[in-house]
């Protein structure tokens, strides 16, 4: 099964859990909170995953084995979805599931999630700054994560899901250089 | 007596002894038929003299009709050859030019291609060299001067529009 097969199938999980929310068995926010709690507890240690993907061993022990390691992060809505997880054997997908769930919800919530690569670390009248002029542009809620990297030289990256905008110096330089080759 | 010699010795008597001496030899050697035999065999030979006389007019008219013809025929061929030398050297003269031009076409043309190429390359790495220089230059002055990267970043917020208008 290729990547695409993979995103179609994650995308179809995540719309029912968006579909969850919605029936109102557990809200939006809630529901994304139980699911960096299992991505949290899913990052502490590999075995987990790979058990929970394993398919020697049986969809009940794996049931059970949620059951134990979730009971106290997570709603029982979510350790009933991760059990179809397991009894479907697409638990390999949780990772992609959570992602596109945060995408499906940031949609829903008119927020846009942009990381800003700078050469430098910016002031905060920088920060405000980028964050006002994205709101402006995108019409939507911005939730900006600055990180520095030297190697853009100067200026800015932006970083929006699948998109990026370089507006950097190397970046420029880059294009420059591809020119030439042309 | 004296008219015995007077009669042999005068000329008739010695004459008609010769005479019936030949008849006698006539007689015993049958020279009538070997006359005839003879005449016969002349008559032939002239008969076939004239024979070989008349073929060899024949043959020496026809060997003049054949050498008119040859010289004819000579004159064609030569004639025809220099027609067709002729011809064929133009040909050949004509296909030597224009492979020669063809030749000298494609001879410019690869070198001009290739000076292209080359004008190109050189460009190219120029252009690269002064992209790594100018590259290594701001690299030191944002090191010496941090305040231009205010100015860089400053430029990145306003080129966000750019997203606007792509929209």
């Amino acid at each position: 099964m290729n990547n695409t097969d993979n995103q179609l199938i994650a995308t179809r999980y995540a719309k029912s859990l968006i579909g969850l929310a919605a029936q109102g068995g557990l809200d939006y926010t809630k529901l994304y909170q139980n699911l960096q709690n299992v991505k949290e507890i899913l990052s502490l240690t590999n075995e987990l995953f790979d058990a929970l993907c394993n398919p020697v061993i049986s969809a009940n022990d794996k049931e059970e084995l949620i059951s134990c390691i979730f009971a106290n992060d997570t709603d029982e809505t979510i350790r009933n979805f991760l059990k179809l997880l397991v009894k479907e054997n697409r638990f390999n997908l949780i990772y992609e599931i959570i992602k596109i769930y945060d995408n499906m919800l940031d949609k829903i919530n008119n927020i846009s999630k942009v990381e800003v690569l700078s050469a430098i670390e910016l002031d905060d009248n920088l920060k405000e700054q980028i964050k006002n002029k994205l709101g402006e542009i995108l019409k939507k809620e911005i939730i900006v994560n600055y990180n520095t990297d030297k190697s853009i030289m100067a200026g800015l990256v932006y970083k929006m899901g699948d998109n990026i905008f370089d507006t950097s110096l190397k970046g420029k330089l880059d294009k420059f250089k591809k020119a030439i080759l042309k | 007596m004296e008219i015995w010699n007077i009669i042999v010795k005068s000329n008739t008597f010695n004459f008609l002894i010769l005479l019936g001496f030949i008849i006698l030899l006539c007689k015993i050697f049958k020279a009538g038929s070997l006359i005839e035999g003879a005449c016969q065999k002349i008559k032939t030979n002239i008969e076939n003299s004239d024979n070989a006389k008349s073929d060899s007019e024949k043959k020496l008219d026809e060997a003049r009709k054949a050498v008119e013809n040859v010289a004819n025929e000579v004159k064609e061929i030569f004639d025809n050859a220099q027609k067709n030398a002729g011809l064929m050297g133009d040909k050949i003269l004509k296909e030597a030019d224009n492979q020669a031009k063809r030749i000298f076409e494609n001879a410019n043309k690869t070198l001009e291609q290739e000076g292209k190429k080359l004008v190109l390359s050189l460009t190219q790495k120029t252009a690269l060299a002064s992209l790594e220089t100018a590259k290594n230059h701001i690299q030191k002055t944002l090191e010496e001067k941090p305040q231009y990267h205010n100015d860089f970043i400053k430029q990145s917020i306003d080129e966000l529009n750019r997203l606007k208008t792509d929209e």
